[in-house]
């Protein structure tokens, strides 16, 4: 076989049984040694045997709903690609001011209310950090999120103490820990260090919200040229590698819990060693991805509709199409990207909703030329032939609306849009607004609201 | 020393060739050369012909990184020579780099260290993953002029700010200007956790560590 996907894979397989991934935790190292799997102590490396991590791969589930804060309805993924907000910087453009700001605990809440509001974002994240909180701030936010919206939340802690904390939020807010496990309303991402490492606090989170039934999405950030090769095939052997690696071990220890295959990653810019988040690679890489783990049968978590620009401009418009357009041809299941400007550094409310406004006509190119039976359009076409008007027929008004109509670009005619003088950035910064204050997301039930009150005066961090 | 032999040397630093740095710097103490000499005249005047073509973009990362390692390398066999005759490499100000705890980012750290020693600094890199206690221990040691501390994860940052606390209760944060870098970090973060100073690159960090220290820029 010659094709991408089985070239990466049989790469892959060969780093997994010569080399491995790196599990620093000893607990966790030694069940994996108990469960069969080849482990060096000393390098604290685990391996897989082609048989052993075939047959892995096979125990993750092979479907996977993510489900509504109400446990009812799920993420519609027969829908074609669907999308998420970004994460998570700890600066925001204040959307009154425009100023580049350390985010706070509101700005989280109003990026999680708008995401609430934006119909094209079906999983929301906090995308920025509370930074106004002491410490770790993760639970909050995750707190934040089940309060201001109804949609599927996903987002990390940082320490394994949080894990339980957040899994007896989660298991609050949907009505116990078993209808959790059944119906997740909680997915969690974490990064390895690439290739192939992650640090002990990543390692005891990852397989504790494992234990608990939290789809865990192994999220790989490969920089191409730094931790990975500089080519885009030989990034995509580490990318896969490492997260086929964490999740055949998740699955050694949790056979069948819930995973998703996920990459953020790009090619390091030579220039500055900045990650760039809108170079055409960033949308190749992460595409090569989706196509993985459509190889593996699992649900993909994949980087794209990300840019470099520090405003709503041109650059902005064209990086956010550019690495958006591969991601969502390659059927990724979750573009990740909503909100995210100046390379992820910064969180941008006006970008979020231009985001959702892009989506809207990137999905109708993607439907392409339909073929249908032309028979009514042939009768149609005969009758008004020559110089019809096909405006006026009742086949016209059934179909126009396939066709896509933007909310905020501009269609005016010129001395139109001059008589209105408002720029794009003004116009989105107005609907993004509106949007802020006439969205009431449907409130969290009292009980849950009393149990998620308990849940954080245990943690301490806000009063 | 000749002139054709030190041109030799500053190539192999630019070239990124650790074996001819390493060929050259072992024929240097064969035949008695002055180290001093051969590490200022030659070495060294490498890394600083790699290091403007890097500020003007005439070259790139791995570029810069291997010239870096190829000093190193030659470094490491004539800096004992040195010592032995109890020599030291004219400097402007010594520094101690390092990404803070938690923190396994290396490059940008990296690159900022191979500025500065183009730049004519003193650079002793504590690698990654460096808790605020090993810093307040290699304060002490070193005695260095800066501290650089490095963070490239939002999650890290605040052990920035943790590592000026621990040099302020080891009574050391005096003796040293302490300036921070890393994408997410900026000036405004710089002036919270008390640091002198933020770099938004390793070229206007080498520019800020000069002005910090009255060093000619």
């Amino acid at each position: 076989m010659s094709d991408l996907t089985s070239i990466v894979h049989e790469h892959s397989a060969e780093l997994l049984g010569e080399v491995g991934v790196c599990i620093p935790e000893t607990g966790i190292l030694e069940r994996l040694r108990r469960a069969g799997l080849p482990v060096d102590a000393e390098t604290q490396m685990v391996r897989f045997p082609p048989e052993a991590l075939d047959e892995l791969l096979g125990r993750a589930p092979r479907t996977l709903d993510l489900y509504a804060r109400d446990g009812q309805s799920t993420v519609p993924f027969n829908q074609g690609p669907r999308f998420m907000g970004s994460g998570t910087p700890v600066a925001v453009f204040d959307l009154e001011t425009g100023e580049r700001r350390p985010s706070t605990r509101q700005d989280v809440i109003d990026m999680v209310r708008l995401q609430d509001a934006l119909p094209e974002v079906d999983l929301v994240r906090p995308t920025m950090s509370a930074t106004d909180l002491p410490g770790d701030s993760s639970l909050v936010e995750i707190a934040d999120c089940f309060r201001n919206t109804g949609k599927h939340v996903v987002h990390r802690v940082l320490k394994l103490e949080t894990v339980e904390r957040a899994v007896a939020l989660a298991a609050a807010v949907v009505g116990g820990e078993e209808t959790l496990r059944l119906r997740p309303i909680l997915t969690v991402v974490y990064c390895p260090i690439s290739p192939s490492y992650m640090t002990v606090d990543t390692v005891q989170c990852v397989f504790g919200f494992a234990g608990h039934g939290v789809p865990v999405t192994v999220l790989s950030m490969a920089m191409g040229g730094a931790s990975a090769p500089a080519t885009l095939l030989g990034a995509l052997v580490v990318i896969n590698t490492e997260i086929i690696g964490y999740i055949a071990a998740i699955q050694a220890l949790y056979p069948g819990a819930p995973v998703l295959y996920g990459t953020v990653s790009s090619m390091l810019d030579m220039r500055t060693g900045l990650l760039p988040l809108g170079a055409p690679e960033r949308g190749m890489v992460n595409a090569g991805g989706a196509l993985m783990a459509q190889h593996y049968d699992l649900r993909s978590m994949c980087a794209g509709i990300s840019s470099d620009a520090k405003e709503l401009d041109a650059q902005a418009g064209f990086e956010k199409a550019l690495t958006v357009m591969p991601v969502l041809q390659a059927g990724a299941d979750i573009i990740y990207g909503i909100a995210s400007t100046d390379s992820g550094n910064t969180t941008s409310f006006t970008q979020a909703v231009l985001d959702a406004e892009m989506i809207g006509g990137l999905r109708r190119m993607l439907q392409g030329i339909e073929i249908h039976d032309l028979a009514e359009e042939m009768a149609m076409i005969k009758r008004l032939t020559p110089r019809g008007n096909f405006l006026a027929e009742q086949h016209t008004r059934q179909h126009f609306k396939e066709n896509w109509m933007p909310q905020l670009f501009s269609r005016d005619h010129y001395a139109a849009w001059q008589e209105k003088g408002r720029s794009l950035a003004q116009v989105v910064r107005a609907h993004t607004r509106r949007l802020l204050a006439d969205h009431k997301p449907p409130p969290l039930p009292a009980a849950a609201e009393a149990a998620v009150r308990q849940i954080l005066a245990e943690d301490g961090r806000i009063p | 020393v000749g002139e054709d032999l030190l041109l030799a040397m500053a190539e192999s630093v630019i070239e990124g060739d650790k074996e001819a740095a390493s060929r050259l710097a072992q024929q240097a103490i064969a035949e008695k050369m002055s180290a001093l000499t051969v590490i200022t005249q030659g070495f060294v005047k490498g890394i600083q012909e790699v290091g403007e073509r890097f500020a003007a973009g005439d070259c790139y990362l791995p570029e810069l990184v291997m010239a870096a390692e190829a000093l190193k390398r030659a470094l490491a066999i004539l800096e004992p020579e040195l010592e032995a005759r109890g020599q030291e490499l004219p400097s402007f100000g010594k520094a101690i780099a390092g990404t803070v705890q938690g923190d396994m980012h290396d490059i940008g750290k990296s690159i900022v260290c191979t500025m500065f020693v183009a730049h004519g600094f003193e650079v002793v890199d504590l690698g990654v993953d460096v808790s605020p206690e090993r810093f307040v221990e290699a304060v002490r040691q070193h005695q260095p002029d800066l501290v650089l501390l490095s963070a490239l994860l939002t999650t890290t940052m605040p052990i920035q700010g943790e590592t000026i606390e621990a040099l302020v209760e080891a009574d050391l944060r005096d003796q040293v200007k302490v300036m921070v870098g890393g994408a997410p970090t900026t000036p405004e973060w710089s002036d919270r956790i008390h640091a002198d100073g933020h770099g938004a690159d390793a070229i206007a960090a080498v520019a800020l560590a000069k002005l910090l220290l009255d060093a000619p820029a």
